[in-house]
């Protein structure tokens, strides 16, 4: 097994909307990520995947716990040790337009860390440009032209070489297809997966949309909440779910194979926000097989198969 | 008003009345650091050029307390002021300071007074006329007289209202305060930048406003035009137009240094303009301290009249 | 492209007709000036308009068509600087205070709100005082009193700006904050800047040339407009051509910046109409 890149131990952070309302963004997260792996993390909207993924790049600075880069605590890295470390963290978002510069070119799009990073001179950037332009599957003609000529799968390619352009160890997609149109998603999966392989890229694919985590991914989180509440790989999660949240999101996902249409589970109540949740575990108000210790304490994670974690009462 | 909005709204005036106390405290402070450094000595500018030896000059600063260290006349002034209400006398009157102001801050408040009303009332009907009849001849007229008025120096057009009225026509004194004779032109004068931006101003809120929905709403209704005009248009196109005339309150007490000095206005403005030229600290010190205090006040009865306005706005 | 837009408002073309006449007028004007402006001659004083001097001669006997000329270029020059100044000085406050809030914002709004405590002129004329009569101070004064408007509308974007996601994608990537407020939140800046400052020039002229009027801001025996409204003024009754030429030059200045002001607004921001 490759050895571990990336490790979050206990990860915490809180929004203060007011005096008396604290969002638990993230509640305690902690896991690890090997090299060459592609770690799914799902979620529904403010369960606080997207905020997991700012995170460990230190876009948003934790409240507690640790992140270790290679076995370095990032969080105690100075400024120039921080722009190091961008060059191998990279990030994809979701939203391909409004994540790039209107004002800025393609050409220049691409660039833009190459020159924060002083690659070279402009010969040098402009080659790696092109070949990064190549990679992505964007043609010459385009380094000219802006985001508002293009479509949203293109400006995503532009977001990818953008994040390659370094050539970054690892590379946080935050909801990278979601944003755009069915048809042009695969292509832009196939994009990134290829990408992975060809330069041993480490993913966390952040995304709501199980069946597009589901054939990229080789391990996925699952997460409510703020709280990681299953980890499997994907074969094990999808073939033999434990959590209650997680068979519910299953069931949600269609399959084409007929037999195993699986009955859709309808969670009871309103979504929840992360609002001053208190004790006890987080999916106990919608979940229909709580016992009655699910409403005081919270679960933790315990390891129930090999490398499949559950955070839930039932299996304890 | 109901109670439950009477308790917070004083909660705000109370917060913002006791704001201003070390705003004007951190005035006072800084104007009196800003005179200290300021160059031109009082008592040389006191005794004149003839008979100025330089016994005389430190007998005549030790007189005025000048020779005492900044920071123990700040104090001294502090003091005076908080516990005896005194701001000091004049070096040059040698009469007290409130004296002086009381002489004057009526004379500038009236000359405002007078000045606001006159810009508000036409500005409105200019304002509102123009609006309803766009472009006709009266909405050209009120364009003219807005861009103009603009754009004119203040101290200017006193002197050509000065030069029309008083030297050609001799309808008007050119200068000095007594009555209605004496107010009209410096009025007219320092009414008209403001008249020019609330005339614009209620033009285009105006504007905006009849364009609105809930204009066509209450005339589909079957409202008379006039009720339309007047009950839904005005009063929203209105809530602008307050805070503009609270704002004019800053322009006009601005504009009252230039107008009384071209009309030789005995004002606070012109009060403070002679001080500065003869460096009579306590006068400027006292000046300053009572606008920018008046100018506060203002801003504050500006922004408490927002929520009787706009049933929106919430403290 | 804007300039299409601002050709078809027929004032602010105008307007900008105005701008250049008085451009070329203090560029110029200097050079082909008949007389020089500081010349006196007591024997001609106060003379009335005539064919030898255009705008007649002034309390000195100096000849105000030349005055004029020169006058022109520093009331354009005074203006221009009051408005860059400001504009300059305002963006950096802004930009840090909206960018980096916390106590950079809190001291920067409260130092902002000083100012703006005082009524405008009050203060000029406090500033002049302490730094002593000159047009330089003068230009000082006016750009203080300027400053927070600047800041204020700058902050204000900036607030709105930094949200956004392409910002956030600079940061993943290592901008520094100075990187980002230079090649991301200026750029955008620029639009309202603009306006403000054409429109704002008018301001700043009418208020150097009214610190000129008291004696606060050009000195003898330069020419500036205000100053030589001042001078001419105790011989309104006789000879008001002294004070009322001067004074239609800066009110055509003004007028013709206030024009192009309103011209670059509607194409910039037609919103603020």
């Amino acid at each position: 097994m490759k050895e571990i890149l990336i490790e979050v131990k206990n990860l915490k952070k809180h929004f203060r909307l007011s005096n008396q309302e604290t969002v638990h963004a993230v509640d305690g997260v902690s896991f690890a990520i090997r090299k060459g792996e592609i770690i799914g993390l799902v979620g529904e909207s403010g369960c606080g995947k997207t905020t997991t993924g700012r995170l460990i790049l230190r876009l948003i600075e934790p409240d507690e716990g640790e992140i270790l880069y290679e076995k370095e605590n990032i969080l105690s890295f100075s400024f120039r040790e921080m722009m190091s470390l961008r060059r191998k963290m990279q990030i994809i978002f979701q939203d391909p337009f409004s994540s790039l510069d209107p004002r800025k070119s393609v050409e220049n799009l691409i660039a833009q860390p190459l020159k924060i990073h002083n690659f070279g001179n402009k010969k040098k950037i402009k080659e790696r440009t092109i070949f990064l332009m190549d990679k992505v599957g964007l043609t010459r003609e385009m380094s000219t032209k802006y985001t508002h000529e293009l479509d949203g799968g293109r400006c995503q390619r532009i977001g990818i070489a953008r994040a390659l352009a370094l050539d970054p160890v690892f590379i946080v997609c935050d909801e990278p297809v979601s944003a755009l149109d069915v048809s042009i998603q695969a292509q832009i999966l196939n994009l990134i997966e290829g990408l992975s392989k060809e330069l041993e890229l480490t993913y966390l694919f952040i995304s709501h949309d199980l069946s597009v985590v589901r054939r990229l991914s080789h391990r996925i989180m699952v997460m409510y909440l703020g709280l990681i509440v299953e980890v499997a790989s994907s074969k094990e999660l999808f073939g033999n779910p434990f959590h209650p949240y997680s068979k519910a999101l299953l069931s949600a996902v269609p399959s084409l194979k007929l037999s195993k249409q699986r009955k859709r589970i309808i969670l009871k109540g309103d979504v929840p926000t992360p609002i001053n949740v208190g004790s006890g575990c987080r999916f106990f108000p919608r979940c229909d097989q709580a016992l009655s210790i699910c409403s005081h304490i919270d679960p933790l994670s315990k390891e129930i198969k090999p490398n499949h974690y559950v955070a839930c009462h039932l299996y304890t | 008003m109901s109670k439950k909005r009477y308790k917070p709204l004083l909660k705000y005036v109370y917060k913002r009345v006791f704001q201003m106390i070390p705003l004007l405290l951190l005035i006072s402070f800084v104007v009196f650091i800003m005179l200290s450094f300021a160059p031109g000595d009082p008592a040389l500018l006191l005794i004149g050029p003839i008979g100025a030896t330089p016994e005389k000059i430190n007998e005549v600063r030790e007189s005025l307390g000048l020779n005492k260290p900044l920071l123990v006349r700040y104090f001294d002034f502090l003091k005076n002021l908080l516990f005896h209400g005194d701001l000091g006398r004049s070096f040059q009157s040698k009469r007290p300071v409130t004296q002086e102001i009381a002489r004057t801050l009526p004379v500038s408040i009236r000359l405002a007074l007078n000045a606001m009303i006159i810009s508000t009332f036409f500005a409105i009907i200019l304002g509102v006329m123009s609006a309803i009849k766009q472009y006709s001849f009266l909405d050209n007229i009120t364009k003219i007289i807005v861009l103009t008025g603009v754009s004119m120096p203040i101290f200017w057009l006193g002197l050509v209202m000065i030069v029309i009225f008083s030297v050609y026509l001799g309808l008007f004194p050119s200068s000095g305060w007594g009555d209605w004779r004496h107010m009209f032109l410096p009025s007219v004068t320092l009414a008209a930048y403001p008249l020019a931006m609330l005339a614009r101003l209620t033009r285009s809120t105006m504007l905006e406003v009849i364009r609105k929905d809930y204009i066509r709403t209450a005339r589909s209704k079957g409202s008379s035009e006039f009720s339309v005009i007047y009950k839904h248009a005005l009063r929203n196109a209105l809530i602008p137009v307050i805070t503009m005339t609270g704002l004019q309150f800053g322009l006009l007490i601005s504009g009252s240094i230039l107008t009384e000095t071209v009309f030789a206005i005995p004002g606070i403005g012109r009060l403070t303009v002679q001080a500065i030229y003869i460096r009579d600290y306590p006068i400027i010190q006292g000046t300053i301290l009572v606008s920018a205090a008046i100018f506060a006040v203002v801003n504050l009865l500006v922004d408490i009249s927002y929520t009787f306005l706009d049933p929106r706005v919430k403290y | 492209m804007f300039w299409k837009r601002f050709k078809r408002d027929r004032a602010a073309v105008i307007g900008l007709g105005i701008l250049v006449f008085i451009i070329c007028l203090s560029i110029l004007g200097p050079i082909f000036a008949p007389y020089d402006p500081a010349e006196q001659s007591l024997a001609k004083r106060r003379q009335l308009p005539n064919w030898e001097n255009i705008f007649g001669r002034d309390a000195f006997g100096r000849d105000i068509f030349s005055r004029i000329l020169f006058g022109a270029r520093i009331t354009l020059i005074a203006g221009l600087s009051v408005v860059i100044s400001a504009m300059i000085i305002g963006t950096i406050l802004g930009t840090f205070s909206g960018y980096w809030g916390g106590l950079v914002d809190i001291l920067i709004m409260r130092a902002m709100d000083f100012i703006l405590a005082f009524p405008t002129f009050f203060l000029a004329i406090l500033i002049v005082a302490m730094l002593g009569p000159s047009l330089f101070n003068a230009i000082i004064a006016v750009t203080i009193t300027t400053i927070p408007q600047y800041a204020r509308v700058v902050r204000g974007a900036t607030l709105s700006l930094k949200g956004l996601l392409y910002i956030e994608a600079a940061k993943a990537m290592g901008a520094s904050d100075i990187r980002i407020i230079i090649e991301h939140i200026i750029p955008n800046l620029i639009g309202p800047i603009i306006v403000l400052a054409s429109v704002g020039l008018g301001g700043a002229v009418i208020m150097v040339a009214a610190l000129g009027f008291l004696g606060m801001g050009a000195q003898p025996p330069t020419a500036e407009w205000g100053l030589m409204l001042s001078e001419g003024r105790s011989y309104i009754t006789s000879n008001p051509h002294m004070t009322m030429i001067p004074g239609i030059f800066l009110v055509i200045f003004v007028l013709g910046s206030n024009l192009v002001g309103d011209g670059l607004r509607d194409v910039l921001d037609p919103r603020l109409k």
